[in-house]
């Protein structure tokens, strides 16, 4: 008889675990209202009504259980394909924790060090000078008045920027002239480029840019191992995260998702050009662990989880707790946050995500200790370790701040939550 | 058989929960002992605010407190009408003017719960005649000098008063000026044109800087209208009102309570007092008024008002009904604003940051008042105060009908004679 079960246990036990990311529980068991939960699917489905957005997805859970996971609207309208769980979605700059975490398994083996200069590892950014201004002779530049280290990376405070779409600076449009982000280049190719352009701010400050890319490159060089090689075989597969990816080869196609925007007539229409399109096709070159990653809502939950658990996830360790814990705290000093207080209020940054430290600055509800990311096609994320909860919202439209999806997953989650444990809420505990 | 037995039985219990305490009104009595209160230091209370009606700087008052949920103390002093020969009662109704806010600022987190509107959102969505505003820039040979906004008013702004709207009664204010030629409280027009009105006139600082005591509240009752599709006073009543059964809260005091609505006094000069006569303290609360001032047009009644602060103490519940989640209370309830940003807010209240509708002590010692962290509290043009204390369960409201604000002092007094009486801290601190 307890054979029996033990066999029935093994045939279905897994199915809900690779469907959904993380097994199913009983929202209200979870401390979910299930009729505030339902206000998620309202909410969803009117981005969707009124044409805002093609489809949407959004996952919660608690205690490493999940209490609400649904789809609305479509994968790809002109296809007819309906957005599910299983959709691929193009998560950008969600990719960058992933990164990070990748470049901690290197520091936690002693093969790394946060404090490392990044001109021994990679040597074309000895020499790499800061914008100081432009005028009719050219760009002038300053030496950097500290060098590079892997700790600014993960911080974004190594001065390196972003192509003009991102960064409409001088140096932005340099980023635009080199091509840095073509999917051509390999990421050794594109990290020499990078190098040979002018820091947008001196090493120390905030500045949001390729810090994650050239990351990648480091990982690939102190391992010997592609990028895309060493995630999938230290992230990917012992997390069980089957569906995430730098390529989407043409068996998977049916499952990717289209990328939207508004057109000039105001409605949705497909992007088919820029936005690293270029860079999920099987001929790609460029590994960009900045932002190129392709995933699942379902694997995105199980990263997260693990975050959310210590580094750890159904028995596998990817990371020890301390490091977990030195990652989700707030590693700059308020005066160099550069324009962080205006995309995140109340916001600091960690290594790889950015770390809610005053809920009141935030305007949304949330818990101190909250950290997350987000994507430049509207996609969303946040683990807080108070609640012990994970969401993730997955969508495909740029540009990402057209609506305010980011407080929308604060929002709809923390008003279906009715027993919370955070001590500085009513009911938590002290 | 059984079935049915089990129907009945579920309508009866819903009635006597459903119709119980609505009816009854008000929290539940308790014994004020058990809740950790002296029944002796208690009735210092009734002495002093006997004094203050006997002194005739009050015409009457009443103060109730409560913990756990339950009564401790509830009594009232003196008269609602002395002309009239009305006593001060628990069921007399007044004019809780600003302590309208904090129930105008948890309709609108209903609707930020539904993802219908977010804090974030430019105003200018919603209401698009606060695009492009101009701010003053001191006065000029030919008037009011302006300026460009040099950002636009978010949702979150109105919330915390940082929107650059102003008051009409401000001295050496210019704009408070134009908001007075304007006659912008008129009773006679609707939220939709006041809004319109108040666009069309300058901020007084510019939006996001600091924190500027005025309308955002009014402005905040509008774009409740337009974000629901219902007018302001019908979406607080099916939201807030009769599902936390606060009968005799309303804009309008209809032609059956009148005899209920207290008159309000100010000093007449020799010591005693004069009912307020003026149309504007009357005609705002007229069975006829058409203006829903979500700043300041409620009237209430003590044990109404007690029933939602209980609600935002219990973090957004109250007899099972459930009008916000813990999460939102506790996002109201946290300070928002860095002290820079708040000058005029710590000369009024030292110690407190700007929540969300409400005042949240973050100073203890700043304050000069006992209380505890985390203490919310906001009060009413008319003397009238309310105070929450998350970490001792407790409520406290005080209602009087008594222009103008600040004297007798009346916030000190609530604080000092509640602590007084609490003779067991929940609290560590």
């Amino acid at each position: 008889m307890l054979n029996r079960i033990a066999l029935f246990c093994l045939l279905l036990a897994p199915l809900p675990a690779l469907a959904s990311g993380l097994p199913q529980g009983d929202p209200a068991a979870l401390g979910f209202a299930p009729d505030r939960l339902a206000r998620i699917d309202a909410a969803m489905q009117r981005y969707v009504d009124e044409g805002k957005l093609a489809g949407m997805t959004i996952a919660i859970a608690r205690d490493g259980k999940v209490a609400y996971e649904k789809s609305v609207g479509m994968a790809d309208t002109a296809k007819g394909r309906p957005m599910t769980p299983d959709t691929l979605i193009r998560i950008y700059s969600m990719s960058k924790p992933v990164t990070a975490v990748a470049a901690m398994i290197l520091v936690e083996e002693g093969r790394l060090h946060l404090t490392d200069k990044l001109g021994d590892i990679l040597p074309e950014f000895k020499d790499t000078q800061v914008f100081e201004s432009e005028g009719p002779d050219g760009v002038r530049t300053v030496p950097p008045k500290q060098p590079i280290r892997i700790f600014n990376l993960l911080t974004h405070t190594s001065g390196l920027s972003y192509p003009g779409d991102f960064d409409p600076t001088p140096v932005g449009r340099i980023y635009d002239k080199k091509d840095v982000f073509n999917a051509a280049n390999t990421l050794a190719e594109m990290s020499r480029k990078t190098a040979t352009i002018p820091l947008t701010d001196q090493p120390g400050h905030y500045h949001y840019g390729a810090s994650i890319d050239i990351l990648g490159r480091v990982i690939e060089v102190i391992t010997g191992k592609p990028l895309d090689v060493f995630l999938k075989e230290r992230i990917f597969e012992p997390l069980g995260m089957h569906d995430t990816m730098f390529v989407v080869p043409a068996r998977l196609q049916d499952r990717f998702a289209e990328l939207y925007t508004t057109g000039k007539d105001g409605t949705l229409a497909p992007l088919r050009e820029g936005a690293g399109l270029g860079l999920y096709r099987e001929d790609a070159k460029l590994v960009s662990g900045g932002g190129g990653l392709v995933s699942t809502v379902g694997d995105y939950m199980r990263f997260c989880q693990m975050m959310l658990n210590g580094g750890e996830l159904g028995g596998v360790r990817i990371l020890s707790p301390e490091t977990v814990r030195l990652m989700t705290t707030g590693q700059i000093p308020a005066d160099r946050r550069g324009n962080l207080p205006e995309h995140r209020p109340g916001s600091n940054m960690g290594l790889g995500f950015g770390v809610l430290e005053d809920l009141g600055a935030s305007e949304m509800p949330g818990s101190v200790g909250t950290f997350g990311w987000a994507g430049a096609a509207s996609t969303q994320f946040f683990i807080d370790p108070r609640e012990k909860i994970v969401a993730v919202l997955m969508t495909q439209y740029m540009p990402s701040d057209t609506y305010s999806l980011r407080a929308d997953l604060k929002d709809l989650t923390y008003q279906a939550l009715v027993e919370p444990r955070d001590a500085d809420a009513p009911g938590g505990s002290r | 058989m059984k079935k049915h037995w089990t129907g009945l039985f579920a309508l009866l219990v819903a009635a006597a929960v459903g119709l119980g305490p609505a009816a009854a009104g008000g929290l539940p009595k308790g014994d004020a002992a058990t809740l950790a209160f002296a029944p002796d230091r208690l009735a210092r209370i009734d002495a002093a605010m006997q004094r203050y009606v006997d002194a005739g700087k009050l015409a009457g008052v009443t103060v109730a407190i409560a913990r756990d949920g339950k009564l401790a103390y509830l009594h009232s002093a003196g008269m609602a009408d002395r002309e009239a020969g009305r006593p001060m009662a628990e069921d007399t109704m007044v004019r809780i003017y600003s302590m309208s806010k904090p129930i105008t600022a948890v309709a609108l987190m209903i609707l930020v719960e539904e993802g219908k509107v977010h804090l974030a959102d430019k105003l200018s969505d919603y209401l698009p005649e606060f695009a492009d505003m101009k701010v003053q820039d001191g006065e000029g040979p030919d008037g009011l000098k302006t300026v460009p906004a040099e950002r636009p008013i978010y949702v979150h702004d109105l919330l915390t008063h940082t929107s650059g709207l102003t008051y009409d009664d401000y001295e050496n204010s210019p704009v408070s000026k134009l908001y007075k030629q304007a006659n912008i409280f008129d009773p006679a027009r609707s939220l939709a044109d006041f809004s319109k009105l108040i666009a069309s006139l300058p901020l007084a600082v510019q939006p996001g800087t600091v924190y500027n005591y005025g309308v955002s509240l009014d402005i905040t009752g509008r774009l409740i209208e337009v974000v629901s599709g219902q007018s302001f006073g019908a979406f607080l009543k099916d939201n807030i009102f009769e599902p936390l059964g606060m009968k005799d809260t309303t804009f309008r005091v209809p032609a059956g309570k009148q005899a209920r609505f207290a008159q309000l006094y100010k000093p007449d000069g020799k010591g005693g007092l004069q009912p307020m006569t003026g149309a504007s303290y009357h005609a705002r609360f007229a069975p006829d008024a058409v203006m829903e001032s979500g700043g300041g047009g409620l009237v209430s009644t003590v044990d109404d008002y007690l029933r939602f602060c209980q609600m935002l103490l219990n973090g957004g519940e109250l007899d099972g009904v459930r009008i916000l989640a813990p999460k939102t209370v506790q996002l109201m309830t946290t300070g928002q604003l860095p002290p820079e940003r708040r000058p005029f807010l710590a000369r009024l209240m030292p110690g407190y940051d700007v929540g969300l509708g409400v005042a949240v002590l973050d100073d203890l010692g700043t304050s000069e008042l006992p209380g505890s962290v985390g203490e919310f509290n906001w009060a009413g043009a008319a003397n009238t105060f309310f105070f929450v204390d998350p970490r001792e369960k407790v409520i406290a409201v005080l209602l009087t009908q008594l222009m103008p604000y600040g004297d007798p002092p009346l916030r000190e007094d609530l604080k000092a004679w509640t602590y007084q009486a609490m003779t067991e801290a929940h609290h560590a601190e």
